[in-house]
């Protein structure tokens, strides 16, 4: 039997448990459309070692792994969608000298893909669906901005060296400019094809950041049947209505879950009464100038006919702590056993529009009539006390 | 005229935020009370050491203070100096005191050097609120939650007026408060 290399057995634990990821991404995704998709590559024959195939679809990240033998190499699975993914041929492991360049390459996958190569893979040339043929093309549009960003950022390096701030100021306002036209061609490529999941893509990598808003829905509506049909597609319409359903005016979304004393509280048990509702974890900074806000918020909410509801997402020990030493005069409510590995903050934060506990802490105020009052309220506002008075009904 | 580019000042507070947000982690153990809100009472100023201008230690209630919190590091606080030293020239005699107040260092050398050679500084009331933990930083800073400076702070009439930044002061604004008809309302729409 041939002994194997020590890097050799590392990657194929690797492999398992990329294989134990894709298990549980399918079992959650088990009711949505899964497209088998392959790789085939043959990079010039020298080459030798192994691949890292690495993509996240639906918010799950996967890493895949294959041998190099004469340059030749495949990968199989399935997605739902086109994925965004690279190949990187020998990755440095551990400490990586800077300058060191990676041999690897971006691709769209869909359906079958080839990747060949009389070098490695960054001179690449890469066959494969719709996807990847869009993502040429959009490449092909960044390529002189590529070119002369290049250009700048090694104009740049000696003089970030030196700290020359003032000879900096130039070389980065023309590395902005480039940028702006770099947003510029997105925009068009967007606008342009409609049909194209890289135009999408794109479009959701710029929305990926803070909440999801209704007003959305006139861009989203741009894109073809086709591409709002796709898994992502999906997920950012039910999102997007769902902003739509939180907007002011709105019955808010119910919910029952136990104080500290153990007693069951839902929300309807306030009717008749405003209640801001606030999500919230410890861990995060700035907690004290939130609580602080907050503190302020609760006094001046004191005579406005107000209950301030949090629901905990810390768990029950960390929660006990915080709330009664922060918010004593809250009704303090733990949702942290709702969180699951499939959906990350649970049913009740999902129905108000938190994803993930980046988006924590969040706030609604809710009017006597069960009916929402403000948009998602900015907590990190010094005057936030003095706005909640206002709307309070 | 001075003209102060807004947009790329707000890119730089956000950017302190996170330099500050490493030092978070020396929470503070014993709690301390909170910093007043808009409307309530504001009497005594915390012991700084006083490097320029006239000490103030309690507030007159006559008198309208406007407190611009800086850092030698701050680079959006120094670009707002011209325009608080221009505000201060032409309001100083109408009951405004201006107090650039240094916050976040330590280091008192460093300051006293940056104010001496800062014309901006030269007709302005300048503080350092002194060492890590000093009595500014615990009643004001921490207290008022301050993550990020520039920030200014708005006395009058011993109430804590606004909490705000040197942007949405103008000339405008400070009319408001000597004429005595400051609200935020007024002053957030004279400042767009």
């Amino acid at each position: 039997m041939q002994a194997s290399s020590p890097i050799k057995d590392k990657y194929i634990l690797m492999k398992k448990t990329a294989i134990l990821c894709l298990a549980f991404t399918a079992l959650a995704t088990l009711v949505k459309a899964q497209h088998p998709f392959t790789i085939d590559g043959q990079l010039s024959p020298d080459k030798q070692g192994f691949i890292i195939l690495d993509y996240s679809s639906m918010g799950k990240y996967t890493r895949d792994s294959a041998v190099v033998t004469n340059g030749k190499f495949s990968f199989k699975g399935t997605a739902g969608d086109p994925l965004y993914a690279m190949l990187n041929l020998n990755p440095a492991q551990g400490y990586v000298a800077s300058g060191a360049v990676n041999d690897r390459i971006k691709l769209f996958i869909e359906g079958n893909t080839t990747v060949k190569s009389n070098a490695g893979l960054i001179t690449a040339e890469i066959k494969g669906g719709k996807a990847e043929d869009d993502y040429l093309k959009r490449d092909a549009l960044y390529k002189p901005l590529n070119a002369k960003l290049e250009t700048l950022n090694a104009q740049m390096r000696p003089l970030y060296e030196e700290k020359n701030a003032e000879a900096m100021k130039p070389i980065k306002t023309q590395i902005n400019v480039l940028l702006k036209q770099a947003q510029q061609i997105d925009s068009t490529f967007i606008r342009q094809n409609p049909d194209s999941y890289v135009s999408f893509d794109i479009w959701r990598s710029k929305h990926s950041k803070g909440f999801i808003k209704s007003e959305w829905r006139t861009e989203f509506e741009r894109f073809s049947k086709r591409i709002r049909n796709t898994e992502e597609g999906k997920l950012m319409a039910e999102k997007i209505d769902r902003a739509n359903n939180l907007k002011p005016g709105n019955i808010a979304p119910m919910f029952t879950l136990k104080d500290l004393s153990g007693k069951t509280v839902s929300l309807s048990d306030f009717k008749g009464k405003n209640v801001l509702l606030v999500l919230w974890y410890r861990h995060f900074f700035p907690f004290e100038t939130f609580s602080l806000y907050l503190r302020r918020a609760e006094k001046r909410l004191k005579d406005k006919n107000t209950v301030i509801v949090g629901i905990s997402y810390d768990d029950d020990t960390a929660w006990r702590n915080a709330a009664t030493q922060e918010f004593p005069e809250w009704v303090n409510l733990n949702a942290s056993s709702e969180r699951t590995s499939v959906n990350e903050m649970g049913a009740i934060a999902l129905s108000y529009g938190v994803y993930s506990s980046g988006y924590l802490p969040a706030a609604y105020l809710i009017g006597p009539d069960g009916k929402i009052l403000s948009d998602l309220i900015n907590l990190n506002d010094n005057e936030l006390g003095l706005k909640l008075e206002k709307l309070a009904k | 005229m001075t003209t102060i580019n807004l947009k790329s000042m707000k890119k730089i507070v956000l950017m302190v935020l996170l330099n500050f947000a490493a030092a978070g982690v020396y929470a503070q153990t014993t709690k301390i009370p909170d910093f007043p809100d808009t409307g309530e009472d504001i009497n005594t100023y915390p012991q700084v050491e006083w490097l320029k201008g006239s000490p103030v230690t309690a507030f007159d209630p006559g008198k309208t203070y406007i407190i611009e919190m800086w850092a030698t590091w701050c680079v959006p606080c120094i670009a707002a100096m011209p325009h608080i030293s221009e505000l201060n020239a032409k309001f100083k005699d109408k009951g405004v005191v201006f107090i650039a107040q240094n916050v976040m260092e330590y280091n008192r050398e460093k300051v006293i050097d940056f104010v001496r050679t800062k014309a901006e500084l030269a007709q302005l009331n300048v503080a350092f609120s002194g060492l890590q933990n000093s009595e500014f930083e615990q009643r004001w800073i921490k207290a008022a939650g301050i993550t990020a400076i520039p920030q200014t702070i708005i006395i009058q009439g011993n109430k804590l007026m606004w909490q705000t930044t040197p942007y949405a002061l103008n000339e405008k604004v400070l009319q408001l408060l000597v004429d005595h008809k400051f609200s935020i309302e007024a002053a957030t729409a004279l400042s767009k």
